[in-house]
């Protein structure tokens, strides 16, 4: 069934929240898969788990509906409220059982050609790899990659969301991926040097 | 739960709850709030740089070391003008905090917004300082502040100790070699230039405030080494002489 709003951008659906509640309707459709998956993979979570994160964030994202900045995107300021809602989550979170989250092939591909990861032929490997890398690098790092690589924010998307300077985000990717290198020269060693 | 049943979780949380979204003045208020509070802040921070200009202007180290060596006194009045720094500091970082916690602060890196606060409370202050209201202030938290009152008392003290070589007041009147003054307690004294270097044209004028070093001759009659005006002269080398000091 289609709403009168999908063929509105999320802006003005967003606008239209305070008179139409069934507009936010719209806007949790189109995010709650994206928002799930950045949630998940962010933290390593179940799927409970990143559904009760997913509810909070939905909840505060239409309490605070009337903060909404129209010359943000309603995408930076909703997963904005995605990373608070992590951040204060933060501890208890860490508490929990890990679980291993699919990562799609093409972002994979992407960050590990970045990182100049040793190219390996086997798909599930090099996935494993990026994750094992990943996991291990500090939360501040990990947020940039993922939203760069998985979710395909750009730098000034990703700092509207993180709330930090262009240039701290470039700086924190650049760091994050220095880190997922020195652990994957540890942990994989090239064939010469094993 | 499937991700279009978080969907309907929050529809029912929303409809049981009665949750209704929080009105924009809120966040507008809030908003304002931060900004006002970093204005204030450098408002605040350039009445503190102020009051900083108008002691490192008035403190003379050399006569105090001399004087206050090893003593209390030398201690405290090394520490006032570095308090007004550390207040400076500590107003500067609350309108850093404030600026970077305002819808747009965070597109700034840190250290544009701790420099851009710290030059615009430095450069009010030395508007303040310029135009006087930095004796303003400093009057007023002497009327308002006992403990800076007696600190700041204890410099004015410092130059009305003639037995000592200290002497301060206002001229009444210059003529020749000789220079009449009128202390703190409204006694005139009269003080010999002669062996004390020419007086600066600026300086002779009757209601200039001045601190003379030198040496007591006899009650009434000092004679002098030096006179320095009773305000520095780091900044107004080139600016309009500053309106007498009640002192």
């Amino acid at each position: 069934m289609t709403s009168r709003f999908s063929s509105m951008s999320d802006e003005d659906i967003a606008a239209c929240v305070l008179q139409d509640t069934a507009a936010y309707d719209e806007l949790m459709s189109r995010y709650e898969g994206k928002l799930l998956r950045y949630v998940r993979r962010l933290m390593q979570l179940n799927v409970q788990d990143a559904e009760d994160l997913l509810q909070e964030t939905f909840l505060k994202g239409y309490t605070h509906i009337s903060d909404f900045d129209p010359s943000l995107s309603f995408s930076s300021w909703i997963y904005r409220i995605a990373h608070n809602t992590v951040r204060s989550a933060y501890r208890r979170l860490q508490a929990r059982p890990q679980v291993e989250v699919t990562m799609e092939d093409r972002a994979v591909q992407h960050l590990a050609a970045d990182v100049d990861i040793i190219k390996s032929t086997d798909r599930n490997l090099l996935r494993s790899k990026i994750r094992d890398a990943l996991i291990t690098i500090p939360l501040k790092y990990r947020e940039t990659l993922e939203l760069h690589y998985f979710e395909g924010k750009s730098i000034e998307e990703i700092s509207d969301i993180l709330q930090i300077p262009r240039g701290t985000v470039a700086t924190y990717m650049r760091r994050g991926k220095q880190r997922m290198e020195r652990f994957l020269q540890q942990h994989n060693p090239s064939p010469e040097q094993s | 739960m499937n991700a279009s049943s978080v969907r309907d979780q929050v529809k029912r949380r929303i409809r049981q709850a009665h949750v209704k979204p929080l009105p924009r003045w809120l966040f507008t208020l809030r908003n304002d709030a931060f900004w006002f509070l970093s204005v204030i802040s450098i408002a605040i921070g350039g009445a503190a740089a102020s009051l900083w200009l108008l002691l490192i202007e008035q403190e003379e180290l050399d006569v105090y070391a001399t004087a206050f060596h090893g003593t209390w006194e030398f201690g405290l009045l090394i520490v006032l003008p570095l308090l007004w720094v550390v207040i400076l500091v500590l107003l500067v970082s609350l309108a850093s905090f404030n600026a970077r916690h305002t819808n747009r602060g965070y597109r700034w890196p840190h250290w544009q917004i701790v420099t851009g606060s710290l030059i615009g409370s430095i450069l009010l202050g030395l508007l303040l300082h310029v135009f006087g209201w930095s004796t303003s202030f400093d009057v007023l938290l002497r009327q308002q502040i006992m403990p800076y009152r007696q600190l700041r008392e204890l410099r004015q003290d410092f130059w009305h100790r003639p037995s000592e070589g200290m002497l301060g007041g206002t001229i009444v009147n210059v003529k020749n070699d000789k220079l009449y003054l009128r202390d703190a307690n409204g006694n005139i004294w009269q003080v010999d230039l002669a062996g004390a270097p020419p007086l600066p044209h600026q300086m002779v004028r009757p209601g200039t405030p001045v601190r003379i070093v030198g040496i007591l001759l006899e009650e009434g009659l000092f004679m002098a080494e030096e006179v320095r005006p009773w305000h520095g002269d780091w900044i107004r080398g080139r600016l309009p002489f500053p309106s007498p000091p009640k002192i």
